[in-house]
């Protein structure tokens, strides 16, 4: 078996460190107020906000991603929560990565994802149950797919970043409003 | 469209029309600079912010001067090649600034991936003089300096969180202006994976005083049989949703509970909500929660109390 070079040793120390830091995080995080608030329609009725006393016409792609909350975790966790947050943490750090990926070489898109995972990670605003966490995933993947019709001409790509943003962004949040600005300004462009 | 109308289409009128009373959705670029200055509070992404920030002035600096060719001629250079980033930042800021949105601290995540790779590009530009990194050492050693001064002088002040924080972000300043100076991208890295580890830290004692809050308040109920609890929506998720009613700053309806347990931070809508309960309530006496002063600003107050609530209004329809 050959043994790892030391590149590959740091950067499978720097994985499992990344690792291990999102077990920690999903287990540590509290709730906050906005997380009090969407507990109502999260572990309450689906889509219903008691505190607005309305059917809340968004946020239920993210009520939709955090409905085995109610029911797989025994006693109920918030940590279920924050698992599925951190995992879309994960996953938005990654597609900097690949979206970086486009315009400059492979350390530097490296760098650029540490620093996207580093600046979500201590930021105390960036909550599980609010939508910024699936929306920001949902809005990179839009970049993503988008600048992949651009570099192979390839509609299909076209079609499914307008289809993510139509199906995922626009039930998620006011704020959808950016995938919609990006997808004119990028076909203008 | 359909999924943001189902199942009860008024939601979505009975939103907006919420929404549009409301002055704060509306942010516009000054706002938006508002915006960004919460990227500074965080205080261990604050050495990370202000070190990407004059990285990225530097560079920035570099590329428009120096060369033969217009500072114009490059900026148009820069933007198209980087366009689909620059793009995705433009639509960020065009969706907040001057699309219905709030100034609230949350939304700039939206902006974090575009800002990401605008520093990783600044981090590998080609780095100024030993004249230039000189005083700028100078000036982040007179930075550091004066912090300490700053922090001595407040220590009384400040919350130990804040303090650890603040106190943490120098080595994590020396170690980001090392890397960037000798070229070692090894010690970036432990910059940033310090900060992780504090971070971590932080976020255990916060779940341990939540964790205490929770406990306390249920062993209370329990001695004063209590039918009901009452608290910020943040307990929420520590107690069963039938025996807990969450106070919030929209929530001014009569109460229709008779007797109850009622957990109360000093939260900012405290006072308000108490005017009103007291109309048809009465509270017993007050007693406090303790809790170790390593709490984070993520539970928003640091100090809790409980008190027991008896209602005589009848239940609100």
């Amino acid at each position: 078996m050959s043994m790892l070079s030391k590149k590959q040793l740091i950067y499978t120390f720097l994985g499992l460190f990344v690792f291990i830091a999102f077990l920690v995080y999903a287990l540590l995080a509290i709730p906050l107020y906005d997380d009090g608030l969407a507990a109502s329609f999260i572990i309450g009725t689906p889509y219903y906000s008691e505190y607005h006393v309305l059917y809340f016409p968004f946020f239920k792609p993210l009520t939709t991603v955090l409905l085995p909350v109610r029911y797989l975790p025994y006693p109920l966790s918030f940590a279920a929560a924050a698992l599925v947050h951190v995992l879309l943490m994960a996953m938005t750090s990654y597609l900097t990565f690949l979206v970086a990926r486009r315009y400059v070489p492979l350390e530097l898109s490296m760098l650029a994802a540490l620093i996207t995972f580093y600046a979500l990670f201590t930021h105390e605003t960036y909550m599980p149950t609010r939508p910024e966490a699936l929306l920001t995933l949902t809005l990179l993947a839009i970049v993503y797919l988008a600048d992949t019709w651009r570099l192979t001409g390839r509609m299909r790509y076209l079609v499914m970043a307008a289809t993510l943003a139509g199906a995922l962004a626009l039930p998620m949040h006011t704020n959808a409003s950016i995938a919609y600005i990006y997808l004119i300004l990028f076909a203008l462009w | 469209m359909t999924v943001v109308l189902m199942p009860d289409p008024s939601a979505l009128t009975d939103l907006l029309t919420e929404y549009s009373g409301d002055r704060q959705r509306f942010t516009f670029l000054v706002g938006e600079i508002r915006r960004f200055i919460f990227f500074l509070r965080p205080y261990l992404l604050l050495p990370v912010v202000l070190f990407f920030g004059m990285t990225g002035l530097i560079a920035l600096a570099g590329n428009l001067f120096t060369g033969s060719a217009l500072p114009l001629a490059r900026v148009l250079r820069f933007s198209k090649q980087y366009a689909g980033i620059l793009i995705f930042g433009l639509s960020a800021l065009i969706g907040l600034a001057f699309l219905p949105s709030a100034e609230w601290p949350h939304y700039l995540v939206y902006y974090v991936p575009t800002l990401s790779i605008l520093a990783a590009l600044a981090y590998y530009q080609k780095r100024p003089g030993l004249r230039v990194m000189l005083a700028m050492c100078a000036l982040v050693i007179a930075a550091i300096v004066l912090e300490l001064i700053v922090l001595a002088m407040l220590r009384d002040n400040l919350e130990a969180w804040i303090l650890t924080s603040l106190l943490f972000g120098m080595p994590i300043a020396a170690l980001l202006g090392a890397s960037w100076i000798t070229g070692r991208r090894e010690w970036l890295v432990a910059a940033l994976m310090l900060g992780v580890i504090v971070r971590l830290g932080l976020m255990s004692a916060d779940y341990h005083a939540y964790g205490h809050i929770a406990h306390t308040v249920r062993e209370r109920a329990i001695a004063v049989e209590a039918e009901t609890i009452m608290g910020p929506p943040q307990l929420n998720w520590a107690f069963a949703q039938d025996d807990f009613i969450a106070i919030t700053h929209i929530s001014h309806d009569a109460l229709d509970l008779e007797f109850g347990l009622v957990a109360l931070p000093q939260i900012w809508y405290r006072d308000q909500w108490l005017d009103i309960a007291s109309e048809s309530c009465e509270f017993g006496e007050a007693s406090p929660i303790d809790l170790s002063s390593f709490v984070s600003n993520k539970l928003r107050e640091t100090q809790w109390e409980t008190m027991t609530i008896e209602c005589t209004q009848p239940p609100r329809s």
